[in-house]
């Protein structure tokens, strides 16, 4: 949790930010903290879908906010089994 | 026995004004909010993308296959190709660097600002998807009726169900069964 504040501080130090020129070139840092971009992801196709699909426009934001936590959850439980396989399970087969 | 609805009627005007601007086909069709609901959606999207990519993310001539899909969200990818091609293939928005290329091949040059690895990669993937969510919405307008959305449209909230006929009291007292005396 650490590491990743670090990262997030150093991408998003003052001195980075002042020097980008938003829109025109590449967000700083984006090498470091592109996992992050499944939330604004999750929440704009959401939107989008349930803009279509839900039939009570009332429960639309309530609609997109569960599909948002539906989708991060998923990705989430996707990148922890394929850790516990690969980091854990993997290395403690016989290598022959 | 089973009934099917009517096929709804394909508007290509609806169509045409969903992709001038994402969520514009619902709004000139008496569906506002709905249209609103659908534009926050892809321009979150979009502006993602471009902000985190840069202009650099919409290439009509580097990714082509990409740029047909982002095409989708309309006017606004062909602004952002179009400022690609005249701020940074240019060089007027930043100096012009010298790629590495193969020996003997031609000298290959490119804006500072080119972005590249995963910049590039999502945000060229987050204009790609609000250009396919904007085909998905645009079909949606098309063939959604006019201000269907209007309280007066005649369906129960929820499921889109018609309303059911209120159930008479006499009902449960019969079905019983006793009959006394």
């Amino acid at each position: 949790m650490n590491l990743s504040l670090d990262i997030l501080a150093e991408a998003l130090a003052p001195t980075t930010i002042l020097a980008w020129k938003p829109f025109l070139q590449p967000a700083p840092g984006v090498d470091r903290w592109w996992w992050l971009l499944i939330v604004p992801t999750a929440i704009g196709i959401s939107l989008a879908y349930k803009a279509t699909r839900s039939v009570e426009l009332a429960q639309v934001p309530r609609d997109a906010a569960r599909m948002s936590l539906q989708i991060i959850g998923a990705i989430v439980a996707s990148a922890v089994f394929l850790y516990l396989l690969v980091i854990v399970l993997l290395p403690m087969l016989p290598a022959e | 026995m089973t009934t099917t609805s009517p096929k709804p009627p394909f508007r290509f005007g609806p169509f045409l004004l969903g992709w001038l601007f994402p969520g514009l086909g619902h709004i000139m069709s008496g569906n506002a909010k709905r249209g609103l609901y659908a534009m926050s959606g892809i321009l979150i999207l979009f502006i993602t993308g471009v902000a985190v990519g840069g202009i650099d993310c919409v290439d009509r001539k580097e990714d082509r296959l990409w740029f047909f899909g982002q095409a989708g969200a309309g006017p606004i990818t062909l602004a952002v190709g179009y400022a690609n091609d005249t701020l940074l293939k240019t060089g007027s928005a930043a100096p012009m660097l010298e790629a590495p290329s193969v020996p003997g091949g031609p000298r290959v040059s490119v804006s500072a600002f080119k972005g590249i690895a995963h910049a590039n990669d999502f945000g060229t993937l987050l204009v790609f998807l609000a250009g396919l969510l904007n085909i998905c919405v645009m079909l949606d307008a098309a063939v959604r009726e006019p201000s269907s959305d209007a309280p007066t449209s005649g369906r129960r909230a929820g499921d889109g169900t018609p309303r059911p006929a209120p159930a008479s009291p006499a009902a449960p007292a019969a079905s019983g069964g006793g009959g006394g005396a």
